[in-house]
């Protein structure tokens, strides 16, 4: 164009609009009464009717000619009008007044269609995004599958329909299934249902492939889907829930006739929610059946409930050495002989700590139990045993003692056999603490063994106590770093004459666990083998007369 | 004599100090024959500084007499008498032979009680070089 660039406004005034007429956005120019004086190309091209004289009212939406009619009332003639906004046909516009001399408004529309379109898809994303986020976070706050079904039916009603249900695969016949309704109130049942009934559903519970969203007519839809309290099924989709390799379930969502039914937009939204809900309920389900698996083998590995013998009394404390550990490398087992023959009552302990030194005791009890029928030759036992621990992969060895106990008279009588384990030591009544000596090598470290069984008997109310180096090597004490050594135990054991088996054990291990306070201790086991003192004492649970007072 | 001092990790383990303050090796070669001088404890947190040092000093290929001084060491667990055996076990696969000396209190009597004194004390032996240190 010539010259320099100038007002529109005074370009149009000398130019008679000719200009304007070929700007690319509508302008109209209306006169204080609401007739139109001027439309440009673009404004012709958007209200036919737009022309010259015509009411504004007539040719232009009724939102403008509102917005136009608001500002004649101005006092000076050039009334100032305010912008506003509203829609032509499928569009969106934003109408700009400009004031003229003599009282007429330029009203320049400006199409922000794609603009609004944009802001409302930025809206939805990230409301979207925050949804995804905070279900995330609830859905991953728990390892516990019915949980993550109540929280995936529950956020899917509130946030993705009106009402929503996760079905599982069965448990036995029945499906497990979670629904929550408008109310927001949570069902759960086991359902014998047929997934082949609702169209895609048989498929998303065998999640594999993926299934993309299927779209149901409602009025297929069984009673157990189109519920009570949910009106008429306006719209229903059925999504996979997606696991890890097995597919966690399926998630159906149901809207009521008088909503709206799923855009493709929520139908993806709905798909992204379900694999983050199919992954947390696929993990807690594994978590759960690992864990089943875990408290099944654990319960192997758990030291056993002791109970008294024929004639023999006994107790047994157990302490891993971690916090929360319910297994560790020490060990006990009490296998009771048929009446009149001895029992066998072992106690060792595995090098190491924690779950893996717990596996090995697994095995030596296992195999320990395999050789009770040579239980009355303890040599054999141990070399078969050393032999067996040697073939392992593993280079992990075990110190242990063997008991051998029956009841002989009044008495009863051990035949004791130690593997490389700090000695037994047997309470007398009268507070003497004596060193049960039978040295032998440990097992499972040597080609060849060596064992040296020696016999202790036991007068009533007498006690022999089993023991593992985590009592005396526990460490700490007043000033903290010290052992609490095999000579303090016995100065402790000289003060328990006489006292009952259940009694003594606890004892000892409350001195070694007061010994290390809160320190790190090593595992800790005891078992106290004792002689009865009568008849009459039995009678009111062993708790006889001792020098042991609480 | 080439002497070498071995660092292990710096993180504080469970008993408050790392195992490289809790268990210090010391050690060189004198005419092809290996001594290793332990000052600390022996657990299961330090014992893979035994077994990490000793492999790098004798390589399986050229196993000889080792000397191990547990004159220092003033507590072993079952996991420290395991790297010893272990020690043991590979040395004499190899045609070497180890030996302990020096040891003393519940090192003593833990070696003892399990019957390891007899396969790698020097209670046997007597030679020049094996004396205990302490």
């Amino acid at each position: 164009m010539d010259g320099p660039l100038r007002h529109p406004r005074e370009v149009a005034r000398e130019r008679g609009g000719d200009l304007l007429d070929a700007a690319p956005y509508p302008m109209l120019v209306a006169d204080a009464a609401g007739v139109i004086r001027h439309a440009n190309d673009a404004a012709r091209l958007l209200f036919a009717a737009a022309a010259p004289g015509v009411a504004l009212a007539d040719a232009a939406p009724p939102w403008l000619a509102r917005a136009h009619a608001r500002g004649t009332e101005g006092v000076d003639g050039a009334a100032a009008r305010e912008r506003v906004h509203g829609t032509v046909g499928e569009r969106t516009f934003a109408a700009h007044p400009a004031g003229r001399d003599g009282g007429d408004t330029v009203w320049w529309l400006v199409d922000d269609t794609d603009q609004r379109r944009l802001s409302e898809a930025l809206r939805i994303e990230r409301s979207r995004t925050e949804f995804l986020s905070e279900a995330s976070t609830e859905l991953l706050s728990s390892l516990n599958l019915d949980r993550c079904m109540e929280v995936t039916a529950r956020l899917a009603a509130r946030h993705l329909a009106d009402a929503a249900l996760v079905i599982v695969p069965p448990v036995g016949r029945r499906h497990p299934v979670a629904y929550c309704g408008p109310d927001g109130a949570i069902v759960r049942e086991e359902l014998a249902v047929e997934p082949a009934d609702v169209p895609g559903l048989a498929e998303a519970l065998q999640g594999f492939p993926p299934m993309p969203s299927r779209w149901i007519d409602p009025a297929t839809a069984p009673g157990w889907l189109a519920r009570e309290g949910l009106g008429d099924l306006g719209s229903l989709v059925v999504t996979s829930l997606p696991g890890h390799g097995v597919p966690a379930g399926a998630l159906v969502l149901l809207r009521r006739s008088d909503g709206r039914s799923f855009s493709e937009g929520e139908e993806v939204f709905a798909r992204l929610f379900a694999a983050r809900a199919g992954a947390a309920m696929s993990a807690a389900r594994l978590y759960a059946e690992q864990s089943q698996v875990t408290e099944m083998l654990m319960r192997e590995l758990l030291p056993p409930q002791v109970h008294h013998l024929e004639g023999v009394e006994l107790a047994a404390r157990y302490r891993p050495s971690g916090d929360g550990e319910r297994v560790g490398g020490d060990f006990y087992d009490v296998h009771p002989g048929a009446s009149g023959e001895e029992s066998l009552v072992v106690l060792g302990d595995v090098c190491g700590k924690g779950l893996e030194a717990a596996v090995l005791t697994g095995k030596i009890r296992t195999t320990l139990q395999a050789l009770l029928p040579m239980a009355g030759d303890h040599r054999r036992v141990l070399e078969l045993l050393n032999g067996v621990l040697l073939g392992g992969d593993q280079t992990r060895f075990v110190t242990l003692v063997l008991a051998s106990v029956r009841r002989a008279g009044g008495r009863v009588r051990i035949r004791l056999t130690g593997a490389g384990h700090p000695p037994p030591l047997v309470v007398r009544a009268d507070g003497t603490v004596e060193r049960v000596i039978s040295k032998g090598t440990l097992i499972g470290a040597l080609d060849e063994i060596v064992c040296n069984p020696v016999e202790v008997a036991l007068d009533p109310g007498e006690t022999c106590l089993l023991y593992t180096d985590g009592i005396t090597e526990a460490k700490g004490g007043p000033l903290g770093g010290e052992l609490f050594g095999e000579e303090r135990l016995r100065r402790e054991l000289a003060d328990c004459a006489g006292m009952p088996p259940e009694a003594l054990a606890e004892r000892v291990q409350m001195l070694a666990a007061e010994w290390v306070g809160g320190g790190y201790h090593d595992d800790m086991a005891v078992v106290a083998v004792s002689a009865p003192r009568g008849a009459h004492l039995s009678a009111v649970g062993g708790h006889g007369p001792g020098r042991f007072t609480q | 004599m080439d002497s070498e001092q071995l660092h292990g990790g710096r993180e504080l383990g469970r008993y408050g100090s790392s195992a490289a303050d809790r268990l210090q090796i010391t050690g060189g070669t004198d005419a092809g024959r290996v001594r290793v001088a332990l000052t600390g404890e022996l657990d299961d947190e330090t014992a893979v500084l035994l077994t990490a040092w000793l492999a790098a000093a004798v390589p399986a290929a050229r196993a000889g007499a080792v000397v191990l001084d547990l004159s220092g060491v003033t507590f072993c667990d079952s996991m420290g008498l395991r790297a010893i055996i272990l020690v043991w076990k590979r040395l004499h696969g190899a045609g070497g032979s180890l030996t302990a000396v020096g040891m003393a209190g519940q090192v003593r009597d833990l070696l003892d009680r399990t019957g390891l004194a007899g396969h790698i004390t020097a209670d046997h032996q007597s030679g020049a070089g094996l004396t205990a240190a302490s």
